[in-house]
């Protein structure tokens, strides 16, 4: 320690003392070009004195120091130290850098370089983002960016997935806000190809109140791949094939172990044995083995960037296609797109910039993810119930065995439900924009630009006449009384057919543009630096759409002959009753619109000061005139302490602190909340007069004219460091985010009329939620030898969240789904948002005595769960809120992924972990008669004193065991190894031969395994709403895909 | 320089002369503002269709007042399917309970789209409006009427919406008041309502003499009501339907006995979502026995809700035809078609509730919620029987009395009675549970005549529902419980 605090004074004395200076002149230039580079930053190391090159590369430093070391930096390539020996001409040659390309961060209306940022960003690269073969561009994201959670809704086909920044902010939407190449692409993230993506930067904190009201949750901005001057064209082809697998099955009892459960249950209540023989059992369904396959799935991918003297293009073409691991010909998904960004040097002054992506989509899908669900039949179906009966495609039954009544009414064969399941959806999307920039001055630019997406989508389904057993709530069509082979499809019985299938056709449209106009301006006077940005936008969001649907009664009655055209309205009497099938048809329509303002100001003195403030005004068509404007102001400021003088320390080579503090808002709620409308006379409002529907009017959605923003406060601390010469980097930030005014739709007095049909309860600002939390990122990256090269990179999030207001009246909101009508979740008070809250178990009674000694339980028997009195008042209260209580929690306390990357010469080996920590999972995929089947751990249930502490008995109808409490909550942590990835590029030698640049051949699984001790499919449960998020219906599982793939550039 | 200069000066002109006061004023096309609707007098049709649409929700009402009753138990498919019917069969119900909120709220949801045709009376005038407002008064006469057989006192509001903050501010109107409100409306109402109207199902002028005499009933006013109840019955708009069994048959809907009659319709389709959207019987479907094979033409399955019970069927005499009209024996059914299998259910007692047992439609689906018979709320047999205990327990004619009553009784065949005073009054009160079981009355007449010994677990709190807990703190924690809760 000593040594170093010498050398340092000692260094600090030459420096001092060194009175023989030198003027040093020279040129710097591209290494591989050998192009003169203007604008390199040239700078005295350890102090603050430096130049700038000029237009020909050249620069002149007086009075430099003999000895002392000239630091060269530019952006896009490598920094480069040269010692000052004498006074002859230098030639420095830079290096081109491929990571330091991304050193630059987009801020939304412009960019920065990194080191000046003082807000919390998180960058990606394509590598980062292509590793894993993401199919869309939120899995990319999933595990390896701090401070952003990214949970999926389901493992089908296409299937969304949740992205939430810095935790739950809101009981509404949480979704950030995505913007492509300058344009807000609205909620869809699928229209993208993630290998056209150059990169993400995220910004999580109130930096984002450039966007205002649509930056309250986040915002994702994305760079294509577009080509840059003065480089050649680049192509590009990426392929993979892969075979996706479901990457678990829940278990569930075979017939023995089912029969005999069920004869338990119907013996404790007090019924007779319905499986008296159990030698006897033949049938042993395994229903979930009948529904999962494995399928196949394809991405090909090619794209060329390059320029001309005057132009700069990126131009793609990709087509992805996905057939799901249930029911692979009714449930898959396909996209195209292609992409061209061109950008053209109209004149000297004059710069037009273009964007377009197309994007095409055909999807096909089977009922999931709750309980009308294949996967909902195939967990409650008994396995003593075979599949097919051995009756032919044209009988009632199609062939498929009818689930018996007892096992429920909405309870049928999976497997007839996707035989009778029709449906095609597709999408056409184009997204662009057109920007033109005028350089005014050098340092003064002005830029229009029109965004717009276009959306044109729609689908069609056919449901034929079904019948799945006597009984059955989703049977469309009755037997005929005269011959119970056949459907009545004659049901007056005047010999004309008035029962036909029905074709449900729809076409929709929608339409955004926005407007935006701003000018930012550059200058520097001594060592001070300014940009400034000023600006407008104006934004209008329209859709349109239409409806249609009928019975078809025309042509055959196939999928494929089902539409609207081939229907046809059928009226009559039958019974003395008017029936009446009518093609009908509705439409819907919306338009919203924003008008904004806003400003931004960027100081820094010398790289080491930074300051940033900026502020945007937004009108918006969701609110009434009371309330339309919102003001939303940020400022942050920041100190780069390592490039003060005195800061000398060997190990960093750079040190940030960072802060910041700013509002944002949010105004997605419905469409004119703030104004009351009616319903309509296609509304709720009908009265049968005369057994003939009376379409009458009454008020909609309740009006609150007083309606405004939500705004979000969030105040954020951070660091960056780098550590050895940036082999190993840190960043790790502090957040406090704070909501207020939540655009919530509370329960209202009754007196209101809210709860008629067609009516709800207004919106109003009502609540207040918080988030806190540290987001940290570690990235360490070796270069062993030339050969050798490995990078780590780690990163944690951590959210603390609670509602601190829930005013309404109740205290809180429920939502989630258990059984049939119970709900698990709240948001209320002084809790994490979408706590489970219910009744809380100590056991299970292990005899009589126990259940007297227990406060009083309605119906309790040995065996039955034993609830916790939280009230203390004697009595376990079913029905009544007095001994509900917190029971989960659905929101994890931390995340973290773990990213490995190793390349020994041509060989690179790529793996990625995620893991969740401390999320509760409310088990709800269970239906709870008497016959349905059950999962295996039943087996473990108490069946006399001391067999179980934690499974109930075996009942039904005399227990409260079906009452959602803690037994039916689970601890839903996981660690997964989302990807691994083995490739090996071909020498370069060969290569050169063919002109390629690159050859890679690679095989990787995703999603090989996750440990957790959860019951279900998945861990991984989401659901967009945050109240009854962590819920599992039945979500369909996550896919192991099993992949080989090329990378070829040339 | 200069010229640039002017150049920002243009581009910044382009940016901001751009006033927002202009593109933000857009309203929703094709959509009507509740402000600025009433203009001609289909817009009050249309609403008064929409006064007429929370009719639908009173099926909630007509089960829980047999489930509560001594006629019959909860059912269902377990002990705790329908948990909040469960508690009510029990008497255990607490402030919590869903459908005692789902009444208050429907109700509710009721009077509020009545009072906002009230709140825009005087707008627009046109032919037959008399008429409507009285359509009007005497729909929100019966919901305030069912709130108060529920619950008692209630909040009573009549100019208008109620917004959030006035909610916040209205106590609870003594019972009193709002029995005296709804006289004045009905008696309103009564003047300007027809005889007969156009369509079925709407108010007419005996409808709201039946509803007024009962108010009457129920505050024990007998001479008000027996002068009211007599209106009706001297009339001759209404006779009673020759064959007893016929009466309740979809295919016998506002028959001549039919004095008010709440519609159904199975045309549209409905779900468990949305109860109170659904424009079918949804009781229906609730009450069926759970057949599960064979055929059981002309009946369908349900889910075996409110079972009658023995005691209900061993107090009909052998020879009262309304004992096979009023209660279906399944296991006698089962014997005359061996082929029918079922599941019992929950709290099975072998009997179901035969007057709105479910029958195979043509109904959509889901076919469970959407059977399409209607609620026959005021039947004219009802008010027979009603009209025969004022002039008994009025003291004012029991002479009177006995014909009413018998008229009842020969129309199933039964002998007179010849009683009077208190032994008439009781054999009123058992015509009346005999003649109405499976209807709703039963527990509102139980309560109103103060015999409840045979309801199980009825204790002096259950002369009231509780106020739903949460509606009490929606309001400001304003209002005091019912007694007990």
């Amino acid at each position: 320690m000593i040594t170093k605090i010498l050398s340092f004074l000692l260094l600090l004395t030459t420096t001092l003392t060194m009175a023989q200076t030198i003027n040093v002149k020279g040129t710097v230039m591209d290494m591989k070009s050998g192009q003169p580079l203007p604008g390199v930053n040239v700078i005295i190391k350890n102090t603050a004195k430096g130049v700038s090159t000029d237009f020909d590369g050249n620069f002149t430093i007086q009075d430099v120091a003999k000895n002392a070391i000239l630091v060269f930096s530019y952006v896009g390539y490598k920094n480069q130290e040269v010692t000052v020996l004498n006074d002859q001409p230098l030639i420095v040659n830079l290096i081109e850098d491929a990571e330091a390309l991304d050193e630059i961060v987009v801020i939304g209306y412009g960019s920065q370089r990194k080191e000046l940022v003082t807000g919390a960003f998180t960058s990606l690269d394509a590598e980062k983002i292509t590793e894993s073969n993401p199919t869309r561009i939120e899995e990319a994201l999933k595990g390896s960016a701090a401070g952003v959670q990214v949970n999926s809704n389901s493992g089908s086909p296409g299937a969304s997935l949740n992205i939430r920044i810095r935790g739950i902010t809101t009981n509404g939407d949480n979704s950030p806000l995505v913007i492509v190449d300058g344009v807000n692409i609205g909620t869809d993230l699928s229209i993208i190809d993630p290998n056209d993506i150059q990169t993400m930067d995220i910004i999580k904190d109130a930096s984002s109140a450039i966007y205002g009201v649509q930056g309250a949750n986040g915002v994702i901005l994305i760079t294509t791949k577009t080509g840059k001057k003065g480089k050649k064209t680049k192509f590009s082809y990426n392929s993979y094939y892969a075979i996706q697998e479901a990457d678990n099955q829940i278990d569930l009892m075979n017939n023995l172990e089912y029969a005999i459960y069920v004869n338990e249950s119907e013996a404790a209540d007090g019924n007779n044995l319905p499986f008296p023989n159990l030698q006897t059992l033949n049938t042993n369904t395994d229903w979930q083995g009948q529904l999962f396959e494995t399928a196949p799935m394809f991405s090909h991918s090619l794209s060329a960037v390059g320029s001309s003297e005057s132009i700069t293009y990126g131009v793609s073409a990709s087509y992805f296609g996905q057939d799901g691991v249930i029911a692979s010909d009714k449930s898959n998904y396909q996209r195209w797109t292609f992409k061209n960004n061109l950008g053209i040097d109209l004149s000297e002054k004059f710069k037009l910039n273009t964007f377009l992506l197309y994007t095409n989509i055909r999807s096909q899908g089977i009922p999931e993810g709750g309980r009308g669900s294949a996967l909902y039949y195939a967990l409650n179906a008994s396995p003593l119930t075979s599949v097919y009966n051995g009756e032919d495609a044209n009988s009632i039954s199609r062939g498929y065995t009818f689930i018996d009544a007892n096992q429920g009414s909405e309870i049928i064969n999976p497997l007839a439900l996707i035989n009778n399941t029709y449906n095609e959806g597709r999408a056409d999307r184009f997204t662009g924009k057109i920007e033109l920039e005028y350089k005014i001055l050098e340092n003064l630019k002005a830029t229009t630009r029109l965004n717009f997406n276009y959306s044109d989508f729609g689908g069609r389904s056919y449901a034929p006449l079904q019948f799945y057993g006597l009984g059955k709530v989703v049977n469309n069509v009755v037997l005929d009384p005269s011959n119970p082979s056949r459907f009545n499809t004659d049901r007056n019985g005047d010999g004309v057919r008035d029962l036909y299938s029905t074709v449900a056709e729809d076409s929709q449209f929608s339409f955004d543009y926005t407007w935006e106009n701003f000018i930012d301006y550059n200058t520097s006077f001594g060592d001070h630096n300014i940009s400034a940005l000023l600006g407008t936008s104006i934004r209008s969001e329209r859709y349109k759409g239409f409806f249609g649907s009928g019975p078809l009664v025309n042509g055959p009655d196939r999928f494929d002959n089902a539409f609207l055209s081939n229907t046809q309205s059928i009226i009559q009497i039958v019974d003395g009753e008017l029936t009446q099938a009518l093609v009908t048809s509705t439409d819907g329509r919306n338009e919203n619109r924003w008008y904004s303002v806003f400003a931004r100001l960027q100081y820094d003195y010398k790289s080491k000061y930074l300051f940033s403030g900026m502020i945007r005004r937004d009108a918006s068509t969701k609110f009434g005139p009371n309330n339309r404007i919102g003001n939303f102001p940020s400022v942050s400021a920041g100190w780069v302490v390592s490039n003060e003088d005195f800061f000398n320390l060997e190990a960093i080579n750079r040190l940030k602190i960072r802060g910041s503090y700013g509002i944002t808002g949010n105004d997605k709620i419905g469409n004119y909340r703030w104004l009351g409308l009616l319903q309509g006379t296609n509304g709720e409002a009908t009265y049968p007069f005369n057994d003939l529907l009376s379409f009458g009017n009454a008020v909609g959605a309740l009006a609150n004219p007083d309606l405004k923003w939500e705004t979000n406060h969030q105040t954020n601390i951070g660091v960056d460091v780098s550590f050895f010469n940036s082999k190993l980097d840190l960043t790790l930030d502090y957040y406090y985010k704070k909501t207020e005014d939540l655009l919530l739709i509370p329960e209202v007095s009754g007196l209101l009329g809210a709860s008629a049909g067609g009516s709800s309860a207004p919106v109003v600002n009502a609540g207040t939620i918080e988030n806190k939390g540290f987001d940290l990122s570690l990235n360490y990256a070796h270069d062993f030898s030339g050969d050798f090269r490995m990078s780590v990179g780690y990163n944690l999030t951590t959210i603390k969240n609670k509602a601190l207001e829930v005013n309404n009246a109740a205290g809180f909101i429920p939502g989630g789904l258990f059984n049939l009508n119970q709900s698990t979740s709240r948001f209320q008070t002084g809790l994490p948002i979408g706590v489970f809250y219910g009744l809380k178990t100590d056991g299970v009674f292990q005899n009589q005595a126990e259940v007297d000694a227990h406060a009083n339980q309605t119906s309790a028997s040995p065996g039955d769960l034993r609830y916790v009195d939280v009230d203390g008042d004697g009595t376990v209260e079913f029905g009544s809120n007095d001994d509900l209580t917190v029971i989960g929690n659905p929101i994890p306390d931390a995340t973290m992924g773990l990213n490995l990357n190793f390349n020994y010469k041509q060989v690179d080996f790529a793996t990625s972990l995620y893991a969740s920590i401390g999320n509760d999972i409310a088990r709800s995929y269970e239906r709870f008669l008497t016959y349905s089947n059950k999962p295996d751990f039943y087996l473990n249930r108490w069946t006399g004193e001391g067999t179980s502490n934690e499974v109930p008995r075996a009942s039904n109808s005399a227990s409260n065991n079906q009452l959602f409490s803690s037994f039916y909550v689970e601890d839903g942590s996981y660690l997964r190894i989302q990807n691994v990835q083995l490739g090996y590029s071909i020498s370069d030698k060969f290569l050169e031969r063919m002109r390629i640049d690159k050859f890679r051949i690679y095989v990787a699984v995703n999603n090989l395994y996750t440990f957790t001790k959860y019951n279900g499919y998945n861990p991984d449960v989401s659901n967009s709403s945050p109240v009854g998020a962590g819920v599992d219906l039945g979500q369909y599982p996550q896919t192991r895909t099993f992949t080989t793939g090329i990378n070829v550039s040339f | 320089m200069k010229e640039n200069y002017k150049k920002i000066i243009a581009f910044m002109l382009i940016m901001l002369c751009f006033t927002c006061d202009d593109y933000l004023e857009i309203l929703p096309e094709g959509q009507e503002n509740t402000e600025s609707y009433f203009n001609s007098k289909s817009d009050y049709e249309d609403a008064l269709i929409g006064v007429y649409d929370l009719l639908s929700t009173t099926y909630l009402n007509n089960i829980l007042g047999e489930i509560a009753s001594d006629n019959a138990l909860a059912g269902g498919g377990d002990a705790t399917d329908v948990l909040d019917w469960q508690q009510i069969d029990d008497m255990t119900h607490t402030a919590d309970n869903g459908a005692l909120r789902n009444i208050f709220q429907w109700m509710y949801a009721g009077i509020s789209r009545a009072n906002y045709i009230v709140e825009f009376k005087d707008k627009t005038d046109f032919e037959g409006k008399d008429q409507l407002l009285a359509e009007n008064l005497f729909l929100r006469s019966y919901y305030y009427f069912e709130l108060v057989k529920f619950f008692g006192d209630v909040p009573m509001y009549l100019d208008g919406r109620i917004s959030i903050e006035q909610s916040q501010s209205i106590d609870r109107t003594p019972k009193e008041e709002i029995y005296a409100q709804l006289e004045k409306d009905l008696m309103l109402a009564i003047e300007s309502l027809p005889w007969e109207q156009a369509q079925n199902g709407r108010a007419t002028k005996g409808a709201a003499l039946a509803l007024l005499g009962k108010i009457y009933l129920y505050q024990k006013e007998y001479s008000n009501a027996a002068t009211t109840l007599d209106k009706v019955i001297t009339s001759g708009q209404y006779q009673l339907v020759s064959d007893f069994s016929t009466i309740f048959l979809n295919s016998n809907e506002n028959n001549q006995e039919s004095v008010f009659e709440v519609q159904y319709t199975g045309v549209e389709g409905g779900g468990f979502g949305c109860f109170q959207c659904v424009e079918g019987n949804v009781a229906v479907g609730f009450m069926g026995p759970r057949f599960t094979s064979g055929n059981f033409a002309p009946y369908t399955s349900g889910f075996s809700f409110n079972v009658p019970v023995s005691d209900l069927y061993d107090a009909y005499s052998a020879e009262d035809p309304r004992r096979e009209a009023t209660i279906f024996d399944i296991e006698a059914f089962v014997e005359t078609r061996p082929t029918v299998q079922y599941n019992e259910g929950n709290e099975y007692t072998g009997y179901f509730n035969k007057k709105y047992i479910p029958y195979k439609e043509d109904n959509a689906g889901d076919v469970n919620l959407t059977h399409s018979n209607n609620y026959r709320a005021i039947r004219y047999s009802d008010v027979l029987l009603m009209a025969a205990e004022a002039y008994n327990i009025g003291g004012i004619d029991d002479a009177k009395a006995r014909t009413y009553v018998n008229l009842v009784r020969a129309r199933v065949g039964l002998n007179d009675i010849t009683s009077s005073d208190g032994n008439l009054t009781q054999e009123i009160a058992m015509e009346r549970r005999l003649e109405l079981a499976g209807e709703g009355h039963r527990f509102f007449d139980q309560v109103r005549t103060g015999q409840t010994s045979t309801i199980p677990g009825f204790t002096s709190r259950n002369v009231l529902f509780p106020i739903p807990r949460i509606e009490i703190e929606l309001a400001g924690n304003r209002w005091t419980q019912n007694d007990g809760y």
